[in-house]
């Protein structure tokens, strides 16, 4: 169903911006997302400036434009069909414009995630203050999703093999066992994952290597990035 | 339902994110300091389940399928709080890795799934299940509504943000969902059928237990008061409120943009949809009620017994 390589494939990369503290990437994404959906509004032309920012981080990361453009593709149903109700109701350059908005803002997360092995990317948001339970949960379910995936795939075809079939109520019902039968191994082996992290002496804390310092390539890269935002705005305004 | 970026106005999503943020800040307080050592790695197996569980599509009918959302399930597995957590957390990870929801989305997001979904389904749970008894009909109901009225809140958003106008989204969106509903409810009670029968001391919700009183007075009560709001509320929103005349009166019905009267105003549209959307409307309104009783009638017993 996913492919585990599919995450971490790009982030070993020799390129500037792999390099990169999590933190300021993390940063940086989150302010540019936010500046651009607050300013390009409903002219679509607004968008140039920010989409010159993702072709130059991409640049930066040496991602080629056909991987980003096959990683953004799940995102394209909703966004088309979002902008197509909007293209009903409001026209041409809304509907473009937040089609753009959308599709630009994807990138940048594509290119954030890409460019980041995500442990990393896990303690860029532990040091932008995100609960502690939550950062080691996410780490959890990166670890285990696609065990479990797997888990549901040999299930499926247990179940195919019976000739899954018939009314609709049926299925429903059929699908609910599955999950059940689901929840049951997951927990189970969220047991023994507890019970093998205790015996290497887990006692409620994950301990994870500390970031390193914020270096002074870190500093230029925001000092240059929010100029060139303020800038963007500036000129849009 | 997850929004992406570029759809929600400032206005929208930055007091929700603060709504989410706050909760969830709050909510993983209060897990952390009761919980035991062993929580922690079982909590985040759980979440891989759900994440895993949300990708399983189930037929809907006329070749569409729905997929599971998994609030009421998780909530009844390992509690609301827990619940919350483990669907903020796959929020976050579906923005991050697979592109489903943005960023400045992301608040709205849990918004709408964690808080509305997974939260306070677990509230009309309770509510419900304190009324009639049956955890069975209760689990069923609370599925129901998680899923409605997450897509309700979403439809709400993104109208307020004037990408939808209210009568195209609400109805549309609350149809689909209320049939997808239905196929969460039952795909929520076989699950917790099948690990009630298995392994009940994993749950927290035993769907089999059926050693209550049935309190039959009660049943009739939200039978009557369902059957009154789908007969009324086609009628009820077809009168003009009388704070929409004033505000029509007065002019400042122009600027449409959040005015809390506008999220109800006129939804219904002249076809049927439009009509069974309203019907729904007001059946969600009558368990919100119940719900809602319930945790008044709690809070009230519990400020009784501190005394």
């Amino acid at each position: 169903m996913i492919d585990p390589s599919y995450i971490d494939r790009y982030s070993n990369i020799d390129a500037i911006y792999q390099k990169l503290d999590a933190r300021v990437k993390l940063l940086i994404t989150i302010i540019f997302i936010i500046v651009m959906t607050v300013f390009v509004g409903d002219n679509p032309l607004r968008i140039i400036p920010f989409f010159i920012f993702i072709v130059i981080l991409s640049a930066m990361s040496k991602l080629s434009p056909k991987v980003l453009f096959r990683r953004s593709l799940p995102a394209f149903p909703f966004l088309f069909f979002a902008s197509l109700t909007l293209w009903f109701s409001k026209g041409n350059h809304p509907a473009i414009s937040v089609f753009l908005k959308g599709l630009v803002s994807v990138l940048s997360v594509i290119i954030l995630v890409s460019t980041t092995n995500f442990s990393n990317l896990l303690r860029g948001l532990e040091g932008l203050k995100t609960p502690s339970l939550i950062v080691s949960m996410l780490s959890f379910v990166y670890r285990y999703v696609f065990i479990i995936t797997d888990e549901y795939s040999h299930i499926k075809i247990a179940r195919e093999s019976r000739n899954f079939g018939g009314s609709k109520r049926w299925q429903w019902k059929t699908i609910g066992y599955s999950m059940g039968s689901l929840f049951l191994h997951s927990y189970e082996r969220g047991n023994w994952v507890y019970s093998a992290m205790a015996a290497r002496g887990y006692n409620g804390n994950i301990r994870v290597q500390k970031l390193q310092q914020i270096g002074i390539g870190d500093v230029i890269f925001v000092v240059i990035s929010i100029t060139y935002l303020i800038i963007a705005v500036w000129i849009l305004s | 339902m997850h929004i992406p970026d570029g759809f929600l106005e400032p206005e929208v999503w930055i007091p929700l994110t603060a709504i989410s943020g706050m909760s969830l800040v709050s909510v993983s307080r209060k897990i952390s300091d009761g919980m035991d050592e062993e929580a922690i790695p079982l909590m985040g197996v759980m979440a891989a389940f759900v994440f895993a569980a949300q990708m399983i599509n189930f037929p809907v009918g006329g070749g569409t399928s729905g997929h599971l959302m998994g609030g009421v399930l998780i909530a009844a597995i390992v509690g609301p709080y827990g619940g919350l957590i483990i669907m903020s957390t796959i929020l976050i990870l579906q923005a991050l890795l697979f592109q489903d929801g943005g960023i400045t989305t992301l608040g709205a997001n849990i918004f709408n799934m964690g808080i509305v979904g997974t939260l306070f389904g677990y509230l009309i749970f309770k509510g419900i299940n304190w009324l009639t008894g049956n955890v069975r009909f209760s689990v069923f109901a609370a599925s129901w509504f998680s899923v409605a009225a997450a897509s309700a809140v979403t439809a709400i958003e993104l109208s307020l943000s004037g990408i939808i106008p209210m009568k195209v989204s609400l109805p549309a969106m609350i149809g689909v969902h209320s049939i997808i509903g239905i196929g969460e409810g039952i795909i929520t009670i076989s699950a917790l059928e099948l690990v009630s029968k298995v392994k009940k001391e994993t749950i927290l919700v035993d769907i089999t237990d059926e050693n209550r009183i049935r309190k039959k007075s009660s049943w009739i009560w939200l039978a009557v008061s369902i059957a009154i709001a789908a007969i009324l509320s086609p009628f009820a929103s077809k009168l003009p409120d009388g704070l929409e005349r004033v505000a029509e009166t007065f002019g400042f019905i122009g600027r449409k943009k959040l005015t809390l009267y506008s999220l109800f105003r006129d939804y219904q549209i002249s076809d049927i949809y439009g009509k069974v959307s309203t019907v729904i409307a007001g059946v969600m309104g009558v368990l919100i009620a119940f719900a809602l009783s319930y945790t008044v009638i709690k809070v009230l017993k519990g400020m009784r017994s501190k005394r």
